[in-house]
């Protein structure tokens, strides 16, 4: 471990567990998200001298529990699809584990985008349902659907590459 | 050789990226015989912007369909990724950096499924290997987060490598059709051999392990580029095809089942290795330069690791299975 991270961890373990432990009512939950914004900071290779570490901490750990809620949102109801399935699936816990962050990672690129942009685009990316269908299913046109798509193509696009 | 300019800092312009959408929409649901997709070949072919326009395009689908194969029905995701945000918890948190999300994400991206595997006629995950006889009699193989699209018709046995690698014994074919591979800038083309190709970066790597394999660029005809003979390697990318010096690692290694080095850095290995595993598989820069020699299985990556603190003064570090270290023994 850098000696920078070292002496962060050392002074600032503690205190981070603490306040995430405040933030989440559980101090299970707090230590494990407290070791995850550790190992971030280790994955950041720019690790500049810090002025203000708790605050830095805190900005990562920030982020870290807007996606805990999130990933908890979207596991509840993945969780509930699946139990109202004709033939009810119980994932395995590694199963669980993938599609939860899969579903965080799309759930964060799709961010922005109108309600049905984001539905018809979803629908025909991961479903790989019909255009037909998809207009149906929305009750609006093809066309509308085709540019739905298009839309939400570009906001991605865009998003990873200057154009 | 000409400098090229890397393909991550080229500005596609927007109008271009547009096109190429309109294809991936019209293309949508499209069957593999309809000739519109012959026409967006043409046109990812006319200039390296629409293909590399295409190809980003492909990679973001790779993104959102990503290891959707084998994890349970996508209608339970699409409903999920409908769920509203708890938004009550998210007051806790005055003047949070929402943007920070998708900085957190961006690392996992590159070990799911693409979305080309998603639509392709076969495909493997992460840690996957597949090994099939193909209608002709050919044998092929799919490493680790591969796919193809197999359109053989009256005139040619074409391969088209989506991503990935391949291993492909030609068999003899009673109509006399060629067997072509087409891959990232470049067609393989044989009657009668053994090869594997593999993309990296923005090109393809060819090795023959048997017979000899013609070479094109895409999208032209005519006279081969270049012939490769077995035993040699060639490099196909914007620049063209060139022979380049064999690996220290067995190229159809993976197609028994291994990884086969000689004399090879401990940090290219763990680079190959991770290939092979989700997750994080770093290398201590201490360690980086240390060389090994040998086969190693890839059933089991976890045991590979282990067998390698018996051969290096090397320890594995896991902060979770799916962040893992290979560290100098303190």
């Amino acid at each position: 471990m850098p000696q920078e991270v070292h002496s962060l961890y050392v002074n600032h373990h503690g205190w981070l567990q603490g306040w995430l432990r405040h933030k989440l009512g559980c101090a299970h939950q707090a230590a494990d998200l407290a070791h995850d914004v550790f190992v971030r900071v280790l994955l950041r290779r720019e690790l500049a001298p810090m002025r203000e570490p708790r605050a830095y901490l805190t900005t990562v750990a920030r982020g870290l529990l807007i996606d805990h809620w999130r990933r908890q949102d979207l596991e509840r109801a993945w969780l509930e699809a699946l139990a109202v399935l004709p033939e009810p699936v119980s994932p395995s816990p590694e199963e669980r584990q993938l599609t939860v962050e899969l579903l965080l990672q799309i759930d964060t690129m799709l961010a922005g985008l109108r309600a049905p942009v984001r539905t018809a685009f979803l629908l025909a990316q991961l479903e790989g349902a019909c255009y037909d269908d998809i207009a149906a299913r929305l009750g609006v046109t093809r066309r509308s659907v085709e540019r739905y798509v298009a839309e939400a193509l570009f906001h991605c696009y865009s998003l990873r590459h200057a154009c | 050789m000409r400098a090229e300019p890397l393909p991550s800092d080229v500005i596609v312009p927007a109008a271009v990226v547009r096109q190429a959408i309109a294809w991936r929409v019209k293309l949508h649901g499209a069957p593999a015989g309809n000739p519109l997709w012959q026409a967006c070949e043409r046109w990812r072919s006319a200039h390296p912007h629409h293909d590399l326009a295409w190809c980003r395009l492909q990679a973001i689908g790779e993104e959102l369909a990503g290891g959707m194969v084998g994890l349970g029905s996508a209608r339970s995701m699409v409903a999920a990724l409908q769920a509203p945000t708890d938004m009550r918890r998210r007051r806790l948190l005055k003047g949070a950096a929402l943007g920070l999300g998708a900085v957190a994400c961006g690392w996992t991206a590159r070990e799911l499924m693409p979305w080309s595997a998603w639509m392709a006629d076969y495909a493997t995950a992460v840690g996957e290997r597949l090994d099939m006889q193909l209608a002709d009699g050919s044998r092929l193989q799919l490493d680790t987060r591969s796919a193809v699209n197999l359109r053989f018709d009256a005139a040619e046995r074409l391969v088209v490598l989506e991503r990935g690698a391949l291993c492909l014994s030609c068999a003899e074919d009673v109509l006399h059709r060629p067997l072509r591979v087409s891959s990232l800038g470049a067609v393989f083309e044989t009657q009668q051999g053994r090869f594997v190709v593999r993309q990296e970066g923005q090109g393809s790597v060819l090795e023959v392990t048997a017979g000899q394999v013609g070479i094109r660029r895409r999208g032209e005809a005519g006279a081969y580029a270049a012939l490769a003979r077995a035993g040699e390697r060639y490099l196909v990318d914007a620049a063209g095809p060139r022979q380049v010096p064999r690996a220290d690692i067995a190229a159809d290694g993976w197609a028994e089942g291994v990884i086969a080095t000689q004399g090879m850095r401990l940090d290219a290995f763990l680079a190959e290795l991770g290939r092979y595993r989700r997750g994080y598989l770093g290398c201590d820069p201490a360690v980086g330069a240390l060389r090994l020699s040998g086969v190693y299985r890839l059933d089991d990556t976890d045991k590979l690791l282990a067998v390698l603190t018996r051969a290096l003064p090397v320890k594995v570090v896991y902060r979770s299975p799916w962040w893992v270290r290979v560290q100098a023994v303190a």
